[in-house]
């Protein structure tokens, strides 16, 4: 059963990945103007355009440059980078692990705070720590990344100088961007939390499990965790796959060097290649995590594969 | 000979608080069992029943409150004893079925870790040998050894109601309070189930607090029984004598509500009325609203419980003085 359904998700992976593969293969057929045209740019001949695509297969049917391009990807190759003269692979791939450093960081600070903030404040709901646990969601809600990126700077560089401002490095150029990143997250998991341990806590089987004489800590962070877990690993996972397509936002205020920011780049310069493929590196980072999610919530709970 | 008094519950009154109301779910409950006796606790919904049997645990929901009274479990108060205390009792002295064993078992878990879990805390148990214990006991209730690791999903109601019998019988305790185990199956699954606790109780020598309002289920598997009306125990006595000479009328009532095959009952009477508020309690008898024999006493006054005889108590001022 349970594997039965991995199968079945896999192959659904697949098919999104071909999908997404053909509509950024499309992409930049669908952009206005010839693509030599933009290359080039206006100072260049006709000839030279024309030159130009027949080198970059242009000339061809549409069908035969999509095999190409798919059997250019198998090769590792994503086309050269018109604004960086280098292979798009390339730059991406020494990219790609700063970007799941930031990713991974970012959900272990998030997590670590809000799993148990979220079980404290639902099994003791309507406390002070639950007063306090939602005072700290709401805020971690309603900031913008923007506004809370600096003022994370300001007050930790800038003030306290405990921090480096900005920049690509060691752990402590890695803290300030993972908690401004983490912190909404870190809200919504708390919420997450809280809800989902209120809902089980009134269950039937809580109270079965208690008149069993587990104490009642081991119910809360084991039997009734369990059952709140799946939509957080929901969200988390969801999170996880958007921060690995690169955090543009944050990635752009701390000049951390990831996919995030090179994404913003290619668009300002019009870097046709180096989009397509990144559009690709992200649906397939998120296609593969939505899958890892399923996967995992299926492996929790039984009634996913089973009913 | 006396028997011995296994659980004493004297004067249990207990309350929940709601933002719209408060609602007095005990009202003064004292209640007996000694050592190997099967006692039948019958009322409607909302008589309180399943509290009482909570509150044996000191299990009941947050919102609710101990007003008064005192539980006592082998001359031991249970009433405000801390965790600590209580987690040597539940599930392994006192040990509870609950009502609907689809929403009791827990959907994450196997059967397997949900008897185990029994098993390892109280007997000290590892995981393996709890595991195949967890297996014995499966079979003890009728279920193949080889479903351990199946999780609740993959059995159906009457099945699953064996493995909440299975974890509750594991560490072979006292006390078994089977809250309503029956109602929520069918009628062929709910005497297949029946025929095992009647088994098991034989077996395994335990008392049991029979919660239900099946008058049938009572006098198959009872010696005793308690009629419970807004959250007081209002008749008391031997099944024999408490269904064959009812004394209050609101059992009068309920036997009177019960289809019979071989009687010449032609009509069932049915109680007027419906159970009484919890949060908005009439005043005197509980009952009187409802009473045919209501009289201008019953209005005002709280009834005592009478003697009538060795096997017989009413809460009734038509009985008052022991005269039948």
């Amino acid at each position: 059963m349970f594997w039965k359904f991995v199968l079945r998700r896999i192959g659904q992976t697949v098919i999104v990945l071909i999908c997404v593969s053909i509509i950024a293969f499309l992409l930049i057929h669908i952009a206005p103007g010839d693509p030599a045209r933009i290359v080039l740019g206006d100072s260049a001949t006709d000839e030279m355009v024309e030159a130009y695509r027949e080198k970059l297969g242009l000339d061809q049917p549409l069908y035969v440059q999509y095999f190409k391009y798919i059997g250019g990807i198998f090769k590792g190759d994503l086309g050269t980078s018109t604004s960086y003269q280098q292979p798009v692979a390339k730059i991406i791939f020494s990219r790609f692990p700063n970007t799941i450093l930031l990713t991974l960081a970012t959900v272990l600070i998030s997590l670590v705070i809000s799993i148990p903030l979220g079980i404290i404040a639902g099994v003791h709901q309507g406390k002070a720590i639950d007063f306090f646990a939602m005072l700290f969601a709401i805020l971690g809600q309603s900031m913008s990344t923007v506004w809370l990126g600096v003022l994370n700077i300001y007050i930790f560089a800038v003030k306290l100088k405990l921090l480096p401002t900005i920049g690509t490095g060691g752990l402590e150029y890695l803290i300030l961007p993972a908690i401004t990143l983490g912190y909404p997250i870190s809200a919504q998991v708390t919420r997450l939390g809280r809800s989902g341990m209120i809902d089980v806590l009134r269950e039937d089987y809580i109270t079965a499990t208690l008149a069993k004489g587990i104490p009642s800590s081991k119910v809360y962070t084991k039997y009734a965790f369990k059952n709140a877990l799946i939509p957080i690993i929901t969200i988390v996972g969801m999170q996880l796959g958007v921060f690995l397509g690169g955090a543009v936002v944050v990635e752009t205020i701390f000049s951390w060097s990831g996919i995030g920011q090179l994404t913003n780049q290619a668009v300002g310069n019009r870097d046709y290649a180096m989009v397509q493929s990144l559009l690709l590196v992200i649906a397939a980072a998120m296609a593969i995590i939505n899958l890892l999610v399923d996967i995992i919530n299926a492996k929790i709970d039984p009634r996913i594969t089973l009913q | 000979m006396e028997k011995e008094k296994l659980l004493e519950i004297k004067n249990l009154k207990v309350k929940f608080t709601t933002e719209r109301a408060v609602s007095y779910a005990l009202n003064g409950v004292n209640l007996t069992i000694h050592k190997g006796e099967s006692l039948g606790l019958v009322g409607e919904s909302g008589a309180g029943k399943t509290t009482t049997a909570l509150s044996v645990l000191q299990l009941i929901s947050k919102n609710g409150q101990y007003t008064d009274g005192s539980i006592l479990y082998n001359g031991k108060e249970l009433m405000g004893s801390a965790e600590k205390e209580m987690l040597p009792i539940r599930g392994h002295k006192i040990s509870m079925i609950f009502q609907n064993p689809l929403t009791s078992l827990n959907p994450v878990f196997t059967v397997g870790e949900q008897i185990g879990m029994v098993l390892r805390q109280h007997l000290g148990m590892n995981q393996k040998q709890a595991l195949e214990r967890a297996k014995e006991l499966l079979e003890t209730v009728g279920i193949a050894a080889y479903r351990v690791n199946d999780y609740p999903v993959q059995f159906s109601g009457g099945m699953r109601q064996r493995v909440g019998i299975a974890a509750g019988i594991a560490c072979n305790p006292e006390l078994l309070i089977a809250d309503e185990p029956t109602t929520a199956l069918d009628v062929t699954i709910q005497a297949q189930i029946l025929e095992l606790m009647k088994r098991l109780q034989k077996e395994y020598s335990t008392s049991l607090l029979m919660i239900t309002h099946n008058l049938g289920i009572i006098s198959e598997l009872c010696e005793k029984v308690a009629v419970m009306y807004a959250g007081r125990i209002i008749e008391y006595g031997t099944v024999q004598e408490v269904f064959h000479h009812p004394m209050h009328p609101y059992t009068e009532g309920l036997l009177g509500a019960l289809p019979s095959l071989d009687s010449d009952k032609s009509e069932l009477t049915a109680i007027p009325g419906t159970i009484a508020n919890a949060s908005n309690l009439p005043d005197g008898c509980r009952f009187h609203p409802r009473c045919v024999s209501c009289r201008e006493q019953c209005r005002k006054q709280q009834p005592a419980m009478v003697q009538i005889n060795d096997d017989h108590y009413v809460e009734c001022f038509a009985h008052e003085g022991g005269t039948v």
